[in-house]
C-alpha cells in the first residue's frame, strides 16, 4: 500500500498539486496515475492539436471516475481532456482509449479506431476479449504491472519511450 | 707546478657540484608542483566522470521512479559495476526517502551506506584523497523526481598519481644524470684548461723551466717550510755575461738555443729536488737546499759557474757562455724572501764587477757598497743637473814634433762630503743606469764649449777628444745631438774627436756603424779606444770608419823592453788602413823614443802631460803658441 501512496505522491509532484492527506487511495487511482504516466512517455505522430490530449474512457466505471479527476492536468505541454468514449465512427479522435468492458472493446476494434494513432490501454480486470491493446495493465498483488505491444504501437505510429519499454513486464 | 697539488678541489668543479645540487632541487620542486597539479586535475576529472555517471543514472531511473519500479532502478544502478571507480550509489525521492542503491562488492562497514545526499559537497577542486560525492537531480519533463548520489573512490586516482610520480621521478633522475654527465665533462675540460693555463702562467715557454712568478711563489713556500724545519737554502742568481753579444752577432735563434742549453746545464748541475728557474731574459735562479754547512752554497754556485764556462754547441757556432753567479744563503744572509733576493742580487752585481765567469758569495759589506752605489747614483744625477762636475784635459802630442795637437777631456767629480770620487767608481754607476747618457751629454757639451773657447783665436786648431758610451751610441738621435752641441758651441766639427771602445761597437754593430757614418759625414773625427784588448778583428777596422786607433796602455807599459811586435804590428796595420795611431799611458822617455821610432803618430801620458784644469791647459796652449819648442 505504501507503494501506491508513493506513486500518487510522485504523480502529485508531477502535476504540481498537493494531494489531500485524507484522500482515499485505491487501486483505481493508482491505475489512473499509471495511465497518466504512460502519456508522459508516449509521442503521438504528426501535428497534434496542441493544448489537448483526449483521453476517452467509460465515465461511469470507478477507473473512469479516477481518471476524470485528472481532467485538466498538463502533460508535456498538453492538457488532459477526459471524455466519454464517442460513437464508433469518431473513436479515431481519441488520443488515449481505455478499454475496460465489451463496449469499449468494441470501440477499440471499430474501423475508425483501426489505424488511428490511439494509445489503447487495457485496464486491469478488463473483459475485453481479443480487442487490440498497446499497454495492458495487470494486477500483481497490491501493485500493477504492464505489458506493451510495441508492434501495435509502431503500426499506429506511436512512439513509446525506451524507459517505459524497459519497465514493462513483457514487450511484444 | 708541484704546489698546485696542495690546493683543494678546483673551484670550477665545486661550482659544477653546486649547480647540480641546484638543478636537482629545481627538478624536485617542479616535480612536486606537477604532482599537486596532477592530483588536483585527476580529482577534478574523477568528479566530472562521476557526475556524468550520476546524470546518466538520473536520466535512466526517472521512469522507474515514476512507476515505483525498484527492481528496474537497481538494474540501472547495476550498470555502474562496469565503472571501476564508483564505490556506491543511491537514489532518493524528492522527499528524501531512499529508493534504491548500489554498492560495489568488497566494500565494508560504513561505506555500504555512505551514498547520501547530505554528504555531497559543492567544493570540487581540492587536494584530497577522500571519496568523491556527487549528486544529480532526477528530472522528468522539467519536474524534479529525486536525487542520485554517486560515491567515487580515489584508489584509481591514487594509483595514477603514483604512476605519474614514478614517471616524474624517473624523468628527473634521467635529466639529473644527463646534467651530471654534461657538467662533469665540462668541469673535466675546465679543469684541463685550468691546468694548462696554470702551466702556461708558471712556465717559461722557451726552456720549460718555471718562470719568475712561479719561482717566487715556490721560493716563498720553501722558505716558510724551511723556517719551521730550521733548514738552510741557498738562492743562486745567474746572469749570462755576453748574452746580448750572442743575440746581436748570431741572431735571436742562436740566443734561444744558448738559453736552452744553459737551462739543461743548470738542471744537470743541481739535484732533482732543487729549483731551477728562468726569471728574466738571460737571468736564471736556482734554489738549493743545504744539508750541512753554509759553504755548500758557494760551492754549488762555483760548480754552476764552471758548468756554464764550457762551450755550448749551437747549430752554427760553438759558444762559451760564461756567467756571473751570485749566491746568498737563508737564513744566514737574509731571513725573508725580499732580502734573500736582494742580497743574492748584490752578490751577483759583485760577481759582475769582479769580471766574467765569477761566483761570489754575499757578504754584509756588499750591502754597504750597494747602498753607496745607490746614493752615488742619486747624487751624481743631482751633480749633473747642477753642473757640479768639472772637466780636466790631458794633452796629446804629435810624436815626431811633440807639438800639442789635442786634448782628451776627462770628467772629475768632487763630492761635497766624500771628497773626490774617481771616474772608476762613478762611471760604472752611471753605466748601470741611463745616467750615462746624461753624463756623456754633459761632458760633450762642456768639452765643446771649452774647445770652442780655446780655439777662438788659434791659427792651429787644438782638437778635443770625448769618450762616448755604448748607451749613448744606441740612442737613435745621438748623431743629431752631437751636431746640435757643435752648432751651439760653435766648435768646428773636425776639432771634435769621439772615442769609442771596440766592445761597445760590437754590442750594437748595425746601429753603431750607422751612427759613425753620420758623424763622419758631419766632419767629426772618430777614434777606437782600448784597441787590442777586445776582439780586434781586422774586418771591424774595415767597417768602422775611424780616424785613429788608441793603443791600450797595457801594451805601452812594457815598452821598450817587451811587447814591441804587437805595437809594431798595430801601427803598421793601422797605417796600411790609413788610420792614425795614438799611444796611451806613455810614462818613460824611452817609451816615447821607441814609439817615435816605430812610427806612432800621437802620444798621451804622464810624461808629456797629466790631466789638467781648463785654465792650466789654456795657459799651456798659449805658451806653446809663443814658444813652439816642446817642454820635454
Amino acid at each position: 500500500m505504501s507503494r501506491i501512496v508513493f506513486v500518487l505522491l510522485a504523480l502529485a509532484a508531477c502535476a504540481g498539486l498537493q494531494m489531500p492527506a485524507h484522500a482515499q487511495v485505491d487501486l483505481y487511482s493508482l491505475e489512473a496515475a499509471y495511465i497518466y504516466n504512460f502519456t508522459e512517455f508516449t509521442e503521438w505522430p504528426g501535428a497534434q492539436p496542441s493544448g489537448a490530449l483526449t483521453v476517452c474512457v467509460e465515465p461511469r466505471t470507478e477507473l473512469g471516475v479516477a481518471l476524470g479527476k485528472l481532467n485538466g492536468r498538463a502533460v508535456a505541454g498538453k492538457t488532459w481532456s477526459v471524455k466519454p468514449i464517442p460513437e464508433a465512427g469518431a473513436v479515431g479522435a481519441c488520443n488515449v482509449l481505455i478499454v475496460e468492458d465489451a463496449a469499449s472493446s468494441a470501440a477499440a476494434k471499430s474501423a475508425s479506431a483501426h489505424d488511428a494513432p490511439t494509445l489503447i490501454v487495457r485496464a486491469a480486470d478488463a473483459e475485453a476479449g481479443d480487442a487490440p491493446y498497446i499497454v495492458m495493465l495487470t494486477r500483481d498483488g497490491d501493485r500493477l504491472r504492464f505489458d506493451i505491444d510495441n508492434k501495435e504501437a509502431a503500426r499506429r505510429h506511436l512512439g513509446l519511450s525506451s524507459k517505459l519499454l524497459r519497465l514493462a513486464r513483457n514487450v511484444i | 707546478m708541484k704546489h698546485s697539488a696542495h690546493r683543494g678541489p678546483s673551484p670550477m668543479k665545486e661550482m659544477a657540484r653546486i649547480k647540480l645540487a641546484g638543478f636537482g632541487l629545481a627538478l624536485f620542486v617542479s616535480g612536486l608542483v606537477l604532482l599537486v597539479y596532477q592530483a588536483l586535475s585527476l580529482r577534478s576529472a574523477l568528479t566530472d566522470d562521476a557526475t556524468v555517471q550520476a546524470d546518466m543514472i538520473a536520466d535512466n531511473v526517472a521512469a522507474s521512479l515514476m512507476f515505483d519500479d525498484v527492481r528496474s532502478a537497481q538494474e540501472v544502478l547495476r550498470s555502474l559495476r562496469k565503472v571501476p571507480y564508483v564505490e556506491s550509489a543511491g537514489i532518493y525521492t524528492s522527499g528524501g526517502k531512499h529508493f534504491a542503491s548500489y554498492v560495489r562488492s568488497g566494500l565494508l562497514g560504513p561505506e555500504l551506506t555512505e551514498a547520501e545526499p547530505t554528504k555531497v559537497k559543492p567544493n570540487r577542486r581540492r587536494l584530497s584523497f577522500d571519496d568523491v560525492f556527487v549528486a544529480s537531480n532526477i528530472m522528468q519533463n522539467g519536474k524534479a523526481l529525486g536525487t542520485v548520489v554517486v560515491v567515487a573512490g580515489t584508489a584509481q586516482m591514487v594509483e595514477a598519481l603514483l604512476h605519474y610520480a614514478a614517471f616524474i621521478a624517473g624523468a628527473s633522475l634521467c635529466a639529473l644524470w644527463i646534467a651530471f654527465v654534461v657538467t662533469s665533462r665540462m668541469s673535466a675540460r675546465i679543469a684541463q684548461a685550468e691546468k694548462k693555463l696554470e702551466y702556461l702562467a708558471s712556465t717559461d715557454p722557451l726552456t720549460g723551466l718555471p718562470n719568475r712568478r712561479a719561482f717566487y711563489d715556490e721560493l716563498n713556500e720553501r722558505l716558510q717550510r724551511g723556517a719551521t724545519a730550521c733548514s738552510r737554502a741557498a738562492l743562486i742568481l745567474i746572469d749570462l755575461d755576453d748574452f746580448k753579444t750572442v743575440n746581436d752577432t748570431l741572431g735571436h735563434g742562436a740566443g734561444d738555443e744558448l738559453l736552452k742549453h744553459v737551462a739543461v746545464a743548470l738542471r744537470q748541475s743541481v739535484r732533482m729536488a732543487d729549483l731551477v728557474s728562468r726569471i728574466g731574459g738571460d737571468e736564471f735562479a736556482v734554489l738549493v737546499a743545504i744539508a750541512k754547512e753554509k759553504a755548500e752554497g758557494i760551492r754549488t754556485a762555483e760548480r754552476i759557474a764552471r758548468a756554464l764556462a764550457r762551450p755550448f754547441d749551437l747549430p752554427r757556432a760553438s759558444i762559451v757562455a760564461s756567467a756571473s753567479v751570485g749566491v746568498s744563503v737563508y737564513p744566514d744572509d737574509a731571513v725573508d724572501v725580499a732580502s734573500l733576493v736582494s742580497s743574492a742580487d748584490i752578490a751577483l752585481y759583485a760577481a759582475k764587477s769582479v769580471g766574467k765567469n765569477a761566483a761570489v758569495e754575499f757578504h754584509p759589506s756588499m750591502t754597504v757598497e750597494a747602498r753607496r752605489r745607490a746614493r752615488l747614483e742619486t747624487e751624481l744625477r743631482k751633480a749633473i743637473e747642477t753642473d757640479a762636475l768639472h772637466l780636466v784635459y790631458q794633452p796629446q802630442f804629435e810624436c815626431r814634433s811633440l807639438r800639442l795637437v789635442g786634448v782628451e777631456a776627462l770628467v772629475r767629480w768632487v763630492h761635497p762630503v766624500d771628497g773626490e770620487i774617481t771616474p772608476g767608481e762613478f762611471v760604472p754607476v752611471a753605466e748601470d743606469s741611463d745616467l750615462i747618457v746624461a753624463l756623456g751629454q754633459w761632458v760633450l757639451r762642456r768639452a765643446c764649449r771649452d774647445a770652442a773657447r780655446w780655439n777662438a783665436n788659434q791659427a792651429h786648431g787644438i782638437q778635443v777628444a770625448v769618450n762616448v758610451s755604448a748607451r749613448q751610441l744606441r740612442q737613435t738621435q745621438f748623431a743629431e745631438d752631437v751636431k746640435a752641441v757643435l752648432a751651439e758651441s760653435g766648435l768646428s766639427p773636425h776639432l771634435l774627436e769621439l772615442e769609442l771602445t771596440e766592445s761597445q761597437l760590437m754590442a750594437n754593430m748595425t746601429a753603431g756603424v750607422e751612427a759613425m757614418r753620420q758623424l763622419r759625414a758631419a766632419g767629426i773625427r772618430l777614434s777606437l779606444d782600448d784597441f787590442g784588448t777586445g776582439y780586434s778583428s781586422l774586418s771591424y777596422l774595415q767597417s768602422f770608419p775611424v780616424n785613429n786607433l788608441k793603443i791600450d796602455r797595457a801594451f805601452v807599459k812594457p815598452l821598450p823592453q817587451d811587447g814591441q811586435p804587437i805595437v809594431t804590428a798595430i801601427i803598421s796595420m793601422a797605417h796600411s788602413f790609413g788610420i792614425g795611431v795614438v799611444a796611451e799611458g806613455v810614462e818613460e822617455p824611452a817609451q816615447l823614443a821607441w814609439l817615435d821610432h816605430a812610427g806612432c803618430d800621437i802620444v798621451q801620458g804622464f810624461l808629456t802631460g797629466k790631466p789638467m784644469s781648463l785654465e792650466a791647459i789654456t795657459e799651456r796652449m798659449r805658451s806653446e803658441c809663443e814658444d813652439p819648442e816642446p817642454l820635454v
